[in-house]
């Protein structure tokens, strides 16, 4: 209990019940558009906005923000009206946004030894800025939720339909896409970019697994997110292993315990009707 | 006589470089129920989406309503082809019918009371009232096309457009299905675009052959000679309401 006189602990504290928000109605759209390959491939792309950041000197978390919108947008352009024929364009993306980064780094004198913590993530690196930036990503996704839940639900359900209703199809996929942009932005904090995608998916999915509506997913992804990192947060510090892998590991388990489950509920439920 | 309700002259349509639709003009009269018959890849799910302004023509014109498609989509209900994509969505039927009632100029706003008592009114037109908060996925094939069909109803629209609404559902509710459409044909008109020749000619007030062109048949008659111009190969006539594929002669294996 000590350590919560801390104030980075207690900062790492809000930034977990923060990003949950981000995870939970985020990782949501994700889940049920089937865009975790896009999303990976943004979180994968945002190490070269990393390193442009540094080659020219500006905050590495802008560069990030900046540069992710920035692929989000292009990766809408080949993706709209073909969700599942573009993997190949999104793997170049991804593959060239990481190499950019990389190349970007080598070519700035000095040594950067924060950059692990962009892979990685640093929890208990968060600061009251951070912070800030956090609620008010999470203040914008709320109200896009709010204003649009009915066009982004008909939307993911059918976008033809939704075409032939005369709704902003296209809008609303890139409106989509550059929130998960920024959302990976705000998770890179806390477990690195390597591993945003289980913050993305995870939650949601197993939210997914207990409702039949997409707000009460979004809901429990939410509750299941802020568990899974305050969880893994205090296990990182009582056994002293990095938090980012270890919030990862617990959303890991508890997505093989809930699969599990449901299947030998599903299992039983046949047995007992034969 | 009054104006035709869909308008089409002389379009033209291809994906990349391959012609889909060649040359179509097609009149619809108000009030007619059309059957459009081809096999696969015959381009009819296309020209289905070229009258709904999803899609635009390379060439030629289309009006509905005397409009540009993409002026009066409110007034068009659309029925999709396939109703099993998305299955584990986390959506009720209620839901899907709702979203007949989207419209751009009230976009950010909430459904309204009036919203969800037309849905409602819809799901039971279909006999699905009971169904309203069952989720999509526990619902079998025939219950989905239903809420489905609802869910173009609830736009309110002055014709429907119905993409194979008979494929992967059962015979038994094929004809409830017509029943209901032949109801909705009295004050709607109706285009149903379908590669199972059985079932649409005992139903359809006029047919269309559609295989790349478009030929009319404002009798709702199929003769022998419009099958093997559309299909490009001796079709039974005799199908008796039956899935079956058709395939093309193939003289250069023989």
């Amino acid at each position: 209990m000590e350590a919560l006189q801390m104030e980075f602990v207690r900062n790492a504290l809000w930034a977990g019940v923060l990003v949950s928000i981000a995870c939970g109605i985020m990782g949501a759209l994700v889940v049920v558009n089937r865009i975790v390959f896009i999303s990976g491939g943004i979180a994968h792309a945002a190490y070269g906005g990393i390193g442009l950041a540094i080659y020219v000197g500006i905050s590495p978390l802008l560069g990030a923000t900046l540069f992710s919108v920035f692929i989000a947008l292009l990766m809408g352009l080949f993706t709209f009206g073909n969700r599942e024929g573009s993997d190949t364009v999104i793997g170049v993306m991804w593959a060239a946004g990481m190499g950019l980064g990389i190349i970007l780094v080598d070519l700035t004198p000095g040594y950067h030894p924060d950059l692990m913590s962009y892979l990685f993530g640093s929890i208990l690196a968060v600061s009251k800025i951070d912070l800030c930036f956090m609620a008010l990503l999470d203040g914008l996704i709320v109200l896009v939720i709010v204003l649009f839940y009915k066009e982004l639900l008909s939307f993911s359900y059918d976008d033809t339909f939704s075409a032939t209703r005369g709704i902003p199809v296209r809008a609303l996929h890139f409106l989509l896409l550059v929130l998960i942009a920024l959302s990976v932005v705000m998770l890179i904090r806390i477990v690195g970019l390597i591993l945003v995608i289980a913050l993305l998916t995870i939650p949601a999915s197993i939210a997914g697994q207990y409702t039949f509506s997409l707000k009460k997913m979004m809901q429990l992804g939410c509750i299941l997110g802020a568990v899974f990192i305050l969880l893994g947060l205090w296990l990182s510090y009582r056994f002293d292993m990095t938090s980012g892998a270890t919030i990862v590991l617990v959303a890991c388990a508890a997505y093989l315990l809930s699969s599990a489950g449901k299947t030998v509920a599903l299992h039983l439920a046949r047995r007992q009707r034969s | 006589m009054n104006p035709p309700v869909v308008d089409i002259e002389q379009v033209n349509f291809s994906y990349a470089s391959q012609t889909i639709l060649e040359d179509i003009n097609l009149r619809v009269a108000a009030g007619d129920f059309l059957g459009i018959i081809g096999p696969n890849g015959g381009g009819k799910s296309t020209l289905l989406k070229l009258i709904l302004g999803i899609l635009v023509p390379d060439r030629g014109r289309i009006r509905v309503f005397g409009e540009p498609p993409g002026k009066v989509h409110t007034r068009m209900g659309y029925v999709p082809q396939n109703v099993h994509q998305n299955l584990h969505f986390p959506i009720v039927a209620m839901d899907v019918v709702l979203m007949g009632r989207l419209n751009p100029r009230r976009l950010g706003r909430p459904f309204s009371r009036q919203d969800r008592d037309i849905a409602m009114a819809c799901l039971e037109q279909v006999e699905m009232g009971g169904f309203a908060q069952r989720p999509m996925a526990q619902l079998s094939g025939g219950e989905r096309q239903r809420v489905v069909i609802a869910r173009a109803l609830s736009a309110e629209p002055d014709i429907l457009l119905l993409d194979e609404p008979t494929s992967s559902i059962d015979p038994h509710f094929e004809e409830d299905l017509f029943g209901i459409l032949e109801r909705l044909n009295q004050r709607m008109t109706l285009i149903l675009v379908t590669h199972d020749i059985g079932v649409i000619s005992r139903h359809v007030r006029s047919l269309a052959c559609l295989n790349h062109t478009l030929i009319c048949h404002p009798d709702g008659q199929i003769t022998q000679g419009m099958l093997d111009a559309t299909y490009r190969c001796p079709v039974d006539l005799i199908a008796h309401g039956l899935p079956h594929r058709v395939l093309p002669h193939h003289p250069e294996k023989e």
